[in-house]
């Protein structure tokens, strides 16, 4: 089977103070129809990673490209492509869940028809549809989640970039989410997510990475990973042993499970 | 004593540190990080420091002479000993709710293994410092020049700073505990925002009733404050202000007797009920702020769920431009510190002004001075086409005042720090970075055109005018606002504060907000050298004089139009979130 390259990342560096490169020239390709997994403790870069790719960050070195779209000469075009969730929720506190959601949805042209009802669809997929009459900052941690995930999944991107996207959702919220990444990988689009829950990366993906300080350790299947230390070991163990020899301090503190 | 020095440490870097963010001081993620001298920071303290104390022995000096004059010499102290408590009493109820209310470090402190009644002290002084800084410095440097002038006896010098110290404390103390009081006890206050926003309406209504009353009583001042230094003693507006105000009436005594062993009693009394009015505050605020805070909602209030019918209408499709310009709108009338800082002083002020103008024009009509009517001359003015010979003054008059309102209206300048963590979503949105700089300005430049429309069309009508005046009137101001409209957003383009704490801090403590509300007065200056610069070289000519007025202001604003456009198209790449 020939896959098509969802999102390359050639030789992507990144440094905050000119000194310390928080992303150390990373080559990357992500498939379509794959759910890729963004493992690495913290500090590793990963969000900075998921950040360059979506434009919120320019590059110091190297091109990142979605479906052929270059983050940095067409913009527009690559943004149109892909939904991004951040790590914290907090944001648009004073609009209502359902100002919020029509923002989105005009923003991204979305038609009249289909903005209808994918916020039927997806709030009620996530239990959010009784509280879009009320301001965001009086919503739960989980519940902003909830919000945020039904307004990227709105305009129905090709690309999905999560960023620790099960943080605060309830058991429920969660196994929705993973259903809808697989159903959306089925259909032959893409996910990308940076997660520390190394049960989830080992059930969900079906590749992934694991980055340590800027630097790219591993790519590829779970079974890879497995064949390359010749052993039948959890993720975790995997995981720490890899990270491990790369010699990364203080690793064991952040990943203690 | 230990743990609150320990405290008060960061409390104060946090204040500190968000005035430096503010001014572009502190380090930011940028391509690359530029790292600003402690000297830098310090320099630009200093010259706001020494701005204002300027001003303060400026006005100083002016109202001694006139002290000296009339020999009232006591006047001045008893202004300054109800002046300054009365700035407290307002700005403390602006400062003391996001201060003691807002900020998310209470949370971070409350966790530490510190008694609450040093977090409480600590959180108490990090809202008072802030409070007292501007009263001081208009008063301070003054009262040091009167005493100056009027050769005080050394102990009045000594006694300045307990003076201030005493006449300050005490209010603040009654307004922190009424806010907390209503914070604790009131169903209303709950919402924290709806009661900011309801407290700062009514502290800006208010100071603008105080400021047309005093502008009432003190109509024929030659300098503001005149009348307190007029013959025949201490007006009995202060008299009966500091019957109000123990603290400053022991404080006056302080100043007043400093030559006499009696400054001793004045100022023991001070202390005493200054020492009082904390212990007060520390006692309830230790009963009242932790329960009060943590009794907070963030404004849940019921709402009806909406029906299906509702939600496909909530859902109504609009233009990209109209939904990012929808959100602004909203953000700005939801969130007090922008409503108060933005909406509300860009309409207010204006009312205001004209508020002063017209009790002034109506009691001088009533005072009828040299059988003189300065609405009818005015009238007779425009009507007879007398005002053509003097354009370049109307001109000059209407970009002033134009400038002068418009650098009161924050909402361009922080049309960019506003976004905060919002602007990654302005990064992530395929809409082009000129639609949303558009969208992001046009709130403030429809109120500042509504306003001049509403202004000019008063004036025409007022005055029964032609409409060409009219027109003259509306494009000239009109100019002059964008021009310092556009500068302050310019500046926040260039300067931006993103990674505000509290929101306050977006529209209050930016460079924009800096370079609209100071640099106008710049401008002024410059506007009217060159005005008269041009009349000068043009033999006296008003309509060349006019229009080098008018043309001034259009290439400065087709000038700074095109920095903003160009800026715009590499504001993305310029700042990294």
């Amino acid at each position: 089977m020939k896959w098509q390259k969802m999102i390359q990342l050639k030789n992507v560096s990144k440094s905050y103070d000119g000194i310390h490169k928080a992303v150390d020239n990373l080559t990357l390709d992500i498939r379509d129809g794959e759910i890729f997994g963004f493992l690495g403790p913290n500090g590793a870069g990963k969000t900075t990673t998921l950040k360059l790719i979506t434009g919120l960050l320019s590059l110091d070195q190297g091109s990142i490209t979605v479906n052929g779209h270059d983050i940095e000469q067409d913009p527009l075009e690559a943004k149109r492509l892909f939904a991004f969730v951040p790590d914290n929720p907090d944001t648009f506190l004073r609009l209502k869940g359902i100002e919020y959601l029509r923002f989105i949805a005009d923003i991204y042209g979305v038609d009249k028809k289909d903005r209808e009802e994918r916020v039927r669809d997806l709030t009620r997929r996530f239990g959010i549809q009784d509280v879009l009459n009320q301001m965001i900052r009086t919503y739960s941690h989980g519940m902003k989640q909830k919000l945020i995930l039904t307004g990227a999944l709105l305009h129905d991107p090709e690309t999905w970039l999560l960023d620790e996207p099960m943080t605060g959702l309830d058991p429920a919220s969660s196994f929705q989410l993973k259903q809808l990444m697989r159903e959306h990988a089925d259909a032959g689009k893409t996910v990308l997510f940076s997660t520390h829950v190394l049960e989830v990366a080992e059930r969900v993906c079906d590749r992934l990475s694991v980055i340590d300080r800027g630097k790219l350790l591993f790519v590829g299947t779970m079974s890879e990973l497995k064949e390359r230390y010749a052993e039948d070991s959890s993720l975790e163990s995997l995981f720490l042993r890899l990270v491990n020899d790369s010699g990364s301090e203080g690793m064991t503190e952040s990943f203690s499970l | 004593m230990k743990q609150y020095f320990i405290l008060m440490r960061p409390l104060l870097s946090e204040m500190i540190g968000s005035f430096n963010r503010g001014f572009g001081l502190g380090s930011r993620k940028r391509k690359k990080t530029k790292t600003v001298s402690r000297g830098t920071s310090i320099a630009l303290y200093l010259f706001i420091v020494l701005l204002l104390s300027f001003y303060s022995v400026m006005y100083g000096i002016g109202i001694t002479q006139a002290a000296i004059k009339t020999g009232n010499l006591d006047g001045f102290i008893h202004m300054a000993a109800v002046g300054a408590p009365i700035l407290i009493l307002l700005f403390g109820i602006l400062q003391a709710i996001p201060t003691l209310y807002h900020e998310s470090s209470l949370e971070i402190l409350l966790v530490l293994p510190v008694k609450p009644s040093v977090i409480i002290a600590g959180k108490m002084t990090q809202a008072f410092i802030p409070v007292t800084l501007f009263p001081t410095l208009a008063f301070l440097p003054a009262l040091i020049t009167h005493g100056v002038m009027t050769a005080r006896p050394w102990p009045y010098f000594v006694q300045l700073v307990p003076f201030m110290f005493f006449i300050m404390l005490a209010p603040f103390a009654l307004i922190t505990i009424l806010v907390m009081v209503l914070m604790r006890y009131t169903k209303f206050a709950r919402d924290k925002d709806r009661f900011q926003m309801v407290t700062s309406v009514l502290a800006i209504l208010i100071a603008i009733v105080f400021s047309v009353v005093i502008n009432m009583k003190n109509m024929s001042d030659q300098i503001p404050g005149y009348s307190v230094v007029a013959p025949g003693g201490i007006p009995p507006f202060l008299q009966g202000a500091l019957r109000f105000l123990p603290s400053s009436a022991f404080g006056v005594g302080m100043l007043v007797r400093a030559g006499s062993w009696q400054t001793l009693l004045y100022g023991s009394a001070a202390l005493a009920l200054n020492a009082a009015a904390l212990a007060l505050l520390l006692l309830l605020a230790n009963k009242l702020y932790l329960p009060g805070v943590l009794g907070l909602k963030a404004g849940a209030r019921r709402h009806r769920e909406l029906s299906p019918e509702q939600q496909v209408r909530a859902l109504t499709p609009r233009s990209a431009y109209r939904a990012i310009v929808s959100k602004e709108w909203k953000l700005l009338l939801r969130t007090p510190a922008f409503f108060t800082q933005t909406i509300l002083g860009a309409t207010l002020f204006p009312a205001m002004m004209i508020g002063i103008l017209a009790v002034t024009l109506v009691n001088l009509e009533k005072s009828a001075l040299e059988g003189a009517s300065l609405i009818a001359m005015a009238r007779s003015w425009v009507a007879s086409g007398l005002w053509e010979k003097f354009s370049w003054l109307l001109v000059l008059i209407v970009s002033g005042l134009a400038a002068f309102f418009s650098g009161t209206n924050m909402m361009s300048a922080s049309s960019l720090s506003r976004q905060g963590s919002l602007f990654a979503y302005s990064k992530l949105m395929p809409v082009p970075i000129r639609t949303q700089v558009l969208a992001w300005l046009t709130p403030g430049m429809t109120t500042m055109t509504l306003i001049w429309l509403i202004l000019t069309l008063g004036l025409t009508v007022f005055l029964s005018a032609s409409w060409f005046f009219g027109l003259i009137v509306f494009f000239t101001a009109w100019l002059n606002a964008y021009l310092v409209q556009m500068t302050g957003f310019y500046t926040d383009m260039v300067f931006p504060l993103l990674d505000w704490t509290n929101e306050i801090q977006a529209v209050k403590n930016t460079k924009g907000a800096l370079v609209t509300s100071l640099g106008m007065f710049a401008y002024l200056g410059l506007l009217t050298g060159f005005s008269f610069l041009v009349l000068r070289l043009s033999g006296g000519r008003s309509a060349v004089t006019a229009v080098s007025i008018f043309l001034f202001a259009l290439i400065f604003s087709i000038w700074i139009s095109f920095l903003v456009v160009k800026r715009a198209g590499r504001l993305f790449r310029a700042i990294d979130i």
